[in-house]
C-alpha cells in the first residue's frame, strides 16, 4: 500500500513540474506589466524598472520559475505582488469554498445523471427516453454562465428562493450552504449531467444484454429492480472514471461561476490574479488546482478497485 | 493491492478532502440588526491601504472611511475644512494650516502638527509613489496645531492635493512601528476603523465611537463587497444582499427606474471618455490628422446612441458644475472641416488603430467612433484589449496610436491641466505639447486666484484642442448609483466618488 502511494506521488511530481512550467510561461507572456499596474499614473520608466527588479520580474523566465518551484517544494508559495498577502493563506483560505461547491456540483451531476440514464433505459426508445436525452444534451449545449443568469432570474428574482450572490460554508450552516450553493452548483453541474447520463445510458444498454440480467428477469424481478439493483452497479464503473475528470473540469469552470455569484473561492481568486497580473498568486492557485485534480483522480482509482474486487491496483 | 487497503486509503483521502473543504476564512456576514450594517458593492479592491503606495484612483472610496484628509471638498470641488480647520495663503509659496484639536487616531495617538509633518514628509519620501506634494519643500511645525508649508515654487494645486491621498493622515505610531504593516492594517482618524479584509472579496469596517466630528458614522459596520461585474452587483442589490452599489451603465438604468424598491441617482461627474493620442506614432504625428479626428466626432450623437440621452457631450476637461468650467466652449462637429484638415495634411493612407478596453460599453463607443471617423474618410482598425494590457500597451510600451479610455478627474484643476497637457506627463504618451502651453501651465500653478486660473485654463484648452489636438474629449457619461430606499445620506459630488461613511438607514 505504501509503495503504491509513493509511486503515485512520484508519477505526480513530473506532471506538476511540466504543467506548472507551461502555465508559468504562459502567465508571463500575458501582456501587461504588474509594476505599471501597481504604480499607476505615477509610473516612470525608472520606477517601473526599480519595481520590476524588486519583484524579480526582470530576470529570465527559467530563473524565475526555478526560484518559484524551489520555494513551492518547501511549502513557501511566496507573497502576492499586489496585496502582499501570503499566497498559501489566500489560496487555502478559499480552497475549502471551492471544494465544497465542486463536490456539491459533482453530487448533483451524478444524481441527476443517474436518474436521467435510468429513466431513459426504463423507458427505452419511448418519448420519455428522448426527453431525458434531450435534457441531458441541453446540459452540454447551454453555457454555464448563461444558465447561471437564467437561474438567478427565475429562482432569485421571480421566486425569491435563493440568493444571487454570496456563500455560506456547509460547516457554518448546512441549510445556509444549500441555499447559497444550489444555484452555482446547478450551473456548474449542467455539463456533467449530460456526460454522466450519456455514459451511464450507453453502459447500461450494454449491461442489459448480459446473461445475468436475463437471469434476473427470469427470476421474476421487476424491471426497475433489475436496473437499479443489478445493472447500475456494473454500468457505473466507467462513469466513476468520468466523475474524476468531471471534478477537474468543474474546478476550471469555477472561474466563471464564482465570478457570477461573487463566491470568494479560488476560481474568483484566479480571475482577479489574472486581471491584476499577480503572477505569484496565480501560480499558487494553479499549483493547488493541479494537486487536487491529481488527488481526486487517485481517489477515483481507489474507488474503482473497491467497487470492483476483480480490479487490483498495482 | 488488497481491497481492504484500497478502502483504507480511500477513506483517508476522502477525510483529507473534507478537512480541506472545512478550511475557509469566509464565514459570511453574521446576522445582526438590520440598521447596524451597511453593505456596499464596489467593482474594485484597494491596491494598498497605505496612501503613499496607493496607485489607483479607485482606492479613495475604500480609504476615506478610515482616513480623514487635511482638506475636504464640496460638491463643486471647492476646498472645505477637514482636519485643517482653517488655512491661510501667506504668499504664493507659503500656506499656513490651523489644525483641528482633540482628534485622535484609531490607536489613541493624538493628531497634531508633528503628525502632519511626519505624514507629508513620508508622502514625499523616495518609497512613496505619490507625487502630488512634491512641491512642498519644508513642513514647519509652528505650534502643536499650527503648520506652515513652504513650497519650492508656486503651486495652486497643493491645497486640493491635501484633499486627496496626499492629505490622508496616518497614525505616526503605526508609521514608526516597523512590525505594523500599513498596507494591510490602516490606522487613521476616520469615522470608521479597519476591522478586516479578504482580498478581492470584502472589507469590513467598524464605527469609530470616539470620532472627533459631528459627521460620525451612521451605522455600526460598513462592509464593502468587491464585485467586479456590474450585473453581479445589480443582482446582489435586487436580492437584498447589498444596500448600495456604484457604477451602473446607461443600458441598465431603465430597469432600476422601473423598480419602486430602489433609488437610482446620478449626474455627470469629473470623469469623461477621451481619446488619448500618441503624437509620436504613425499618422498621429500630423497635426491636421488629429484636428480632423476632433471635428469628425459627433458628440451629441454619441450621448444619444450610447447613453440614451444621459450625460453630456464632452468639449472640455471640466463638467458644468466645476468652478473652472468654461461657458460656451465647444468643439464643433464639423465633418466638412475634418475633410479640409485631411486634405491639408497631405496624408493619403488614412489607416489608424484604436486601442480600447474590451468591455461592453467601451466596445460600443469604439465602434461608434469608428463609424463617425470613417464617414470623413479615415480607416479605423479596432484593437480591443483587457484593461491592464491596454494601459501597458499604450502608456507603458507606447505602441498604440490612439487609446479610447476614460479620464477620471483630479481634485484640483491644475493637476488635470498638467496631467493631460504637459509633455512630461504620464498620460501624454507622445510628449505632444508646446512651449506656450507649458508656460500657461506654470502660470496656472503660480496663482491662487480662481478667476485668473480659469482664464489660463481656458487658454490652455483652446490651444490644446484647436491648435494641437493633444487629447480629444468625447462625452461625460452619467455617474450612477443605486440603493435601497431605506438608505439615506448619499450626496453626489462632481468628483464622482462616494463617501460611504455618510450612508445610513432611515
Amino acid at each position: 500500500m505504501f509503495k503504491l502511494v509513493v509511486r503515485r506521488l512520484l508519477y505526480a511530481i513530473p506532471m506538476i513540474i511540466i504543467t506548472t512550467f507551461i502555465v508559468f510561461s504562459f502567465i508571463l507572456l500575458i501582456p501587461g506589466d504588474p509594476a505599471l499596474t501597481i504604480l499607476g499614473d505615477n509610473a516612470t520608466d525608472e520606477t517601473i524598472a526599480l519595481l520590476n527588479a524588486e519583484l524579480g520580474l526582470d530576470r529570465p523566465i527559467y530563473i524565475q520559475y526555478f526560484e518559484w518551484i524551489s520555494n513551492a517544494l518547501q511549502g513557501d508559495l511566496r507573497k502576492s505582488i499586489f496585496t502582499g498577502q501570503e499566497v498559501s493563506e489566500a489560496v487555502f483560505g478559499r480552497l475549502g469554498i471551492t471544494i465544497q461547491l465542486v463536490l456539491y456540483a459533482v453530487f448533483i451531476a451524478t444524481v441527476a445523471g443517474m436518474f436521467l440514464a435510468v429513466i431513459s433505459i426504463f423507458y427505452h426508445n419511448t418519448l420519455i427516453d428522448y426527453i431525458a436525452r434531450f435534457i441531458s444534451t441541453l446540459g452540454t449545449a447551454i453555457p454555464n454562465f448563461w444558465l447561471a443568469l437564467i437561474l438567478v432570474m427565475v429562482f432569485t428574482f421571480t421566486f425569491t428562493l435563493f440568493p444571487a450572490t454570496g456563500f455560506t460554508s456547509f460547516f457554518d450552516s448546512p441549510l445556509g450552504f444549500l441555499k447559497s450553493a444550489t444555484l452555482p452548483a446547478v450551473s456548474l453541474s449542467s455539463a456533467g449531467v449530460a456526460q454522466i447520463t450519456r455514459q451511464l445510458r450507453s453502459s447500461l444498454i450494454e449491461v442489459m444484454e448480459s446473461d445475468y440480467i436475463r437471469t434476473a428477469y427470469s427470476k421474476g424481478l421487476r424491471k426497475m429492480t433489475v436496473i437499479s439493483s443489478h445493472a447500475v452497479q456494473n454500468g457505473m464503473l466507467p462513469v466513476i472514471t468520468s466523475i474524476g475528470l468531471l471534478f477537474g473540469n468543474m474546478l476550471g469552470a469555477t472561474v466563471v461561476v464564482e465570478t457570477i455569484f461573487a463566491i470568494p473561492g479560488i476560481g474568483q481568486l484566479a480571475v482577479n490574479s489574472i486581471l491584476q497580473r499577480d503572477f505569484i498568486m496565480l501560480q499558487g492557485v494553479v499549483l493547488v488546482m493541479i494537486f487536487f485534480a491529481i488527488l481526486i483522480n487517485f481517489i477515483i482509482d481507489l474507488l474503482y478497485s473497491i467497487l470492483d474486487p476483480r480490479i487490483e491496483l498495482k | 493491492m488488497k481491497r481492504n487497503d484500497s478502502i483504507i486509503i480511500f477513506l483517508v483521502a476522502v477525510l483529507l478532502c473534507i478537512c480541506v473543504a472545512c478550511m475557509n476564512k469566509n464565514n459570511g456576514v453574521k446576522k445582526s440588526k438590520t440598521n447596524e450594517v451597511m453593505k456596499v458593492g464596489y467593482e474594485l479592491d484597494v491596491t494598498n491601504f497605505d496612501p503613499t503606495l496607493s496607485g489607483s484612483g479607485g482606492d479613495h472610496v475604500i480609504q476615506w472611511p478610515i482616513y480623514d484628509t487635511l482638506i475636504r471638498f464640496d460638491d463643486k470641488l471647492d476646498p472645505l475644512p477637514g482636519l485643517v480647520r482653517e488655512w491661510q495663503l501667506i504668499n504664493n509659496k507659503t500656506i499656513r494650516l490651523k489644525l483641528e484639536e482633540n482628534v485622535k487616531f484609531h490607536d489613541g495617538t493624538s493628531f497634531n502638527a508633528t503628525a502632519v509633518k511626519i505624514n507629508i514628509e513620508r508622502m514625499n519620501s523616495k518609497e512613496s509613489i505619490i507625487r502630488d506634494l512634491q512641491n512642498i519643500k519644508l513642513v514647519h511645525v509652528m505650534s502643536d496645531f499650527l503648520v506652515e508649508l513652504q513650497l519650492k515654487k508656486p503651486d495652486s494645486s497643493i491645497l486640493m492635493a491635501l484633499s486627496d491621498r496626499g492629505g490622508m493622515m496616518v497614525s505616526p505610531k503605526a508609521i514608526a512601528n516597523k512590525n505594523h504593516n500599513l498596507s494591510e492594517n490602516p490606522v487613521g482618524t476616520g469615522p470608521f476603523k479597519f476591522e478586516s479584509r479578504e482580498p478581492n472579496a470584502e472589507i469590513i469596517y467598524t464605527k469609530n465611537h470616539t470620532y472627533w466630528s459631528e459627521k460620525e458614522a451612521k451605522v455600526e459596520k460598513l462592509i464593502i463587497k468587491v464585485m467586479a461585474d456590474e450585473n453581479v452587483r445589480m443582482n446582489a442589490l435586487r436580492s437584498g444582499e447589498l444596500d448600495f452599489i456604484i457604477g451602473i451603465s446607461p443600458t441598465n438604468i431603465a430597469s432600476f427606474e422601473k423598480n419602486n424598491n430602489f433609488n437610482i441617482v446620478g449626474d455627470v461627474a469629473s470623469s469623461f471618455k477621451v481619446l488619448f493620442i500618441n503624437a509620436d506614432l504613425g499618422i498621429m504625428k500630423n497635426k491636421d490628422i488629429r484636428l480632423a479626428m476632433q471635428y469628425a466626432i459627433n458628440r451629441d450623437q454619441l450621448v444619444q446612441a450610447l447613453n440614451f440621452g444621459r450625460g453630456k457631450a464632452g468639449h472640455q476637461v471640466f463638467s458644468e458644475k466645476h468652478w473652472a468650467y468654461i461657458d460656451d466652449f465647444e468643439i464643433p462637429y464639423n465633418p466638412q472641416k475634418a475633410k479640409e484638415h485631411i486634405k491639408k495634411s497631405g496624408v493619403t493612407d488614412l489607416q489608424m488603430t484604436f486601442t480600447y478596453y474590451s468591455k461592453s460599453y467601451e466596445t460600443r463607443l469604439a465602434e461608434l467612433l469608428r463609424t463617425q471617423l470613417e464617414m470623413v474618410g479615415f480607416k479605423v482598425k479596432l484593437e480591443g484589449m483587457e484593461t491592464v494590457a491596454a494601459v501597458n500597451y499604450f502608456f507603458g510600451e507606447k505602441r498604440g496610436e490612439v487609446l479610447v479610455a476614460e479620464w477620471t478627474g483630479r481634485t484640483d484643476a491644475q493637476m488635470a491641466m498638467f496631467s493631460l497637457f504637459s509633455r512630461d506627463s504620464f498620460f501624454n504618451t507622445g510628449g505632444n505639447s508646446t512651449d506656450e502651453i507649458e508656460q500657461l501651465i506654470n502660470e496656472g500653478a503660480s496663482t491662487n486666484n480662481k478667476n485668473k486660473r480659469k482664464l489660463v485654463y481656458e487658454k490652455i484648452q483652446k490651444k490644446a484642442y484647436f491648435e494641437e489636438a493633444i487629447i480629444i474629449p468625447i462625452i461625460f457619461p452619467p455617474a450612477m448609483v443605486a440603493y435601497n430606499k431605506k438608505v439615506v445620506g448619499y450626496e453626489a459630488n462632481i468628483y464622482g466618488k462616494v463617501l460611504f461613511s455618510q450612508l445610513g438607514f432611515k
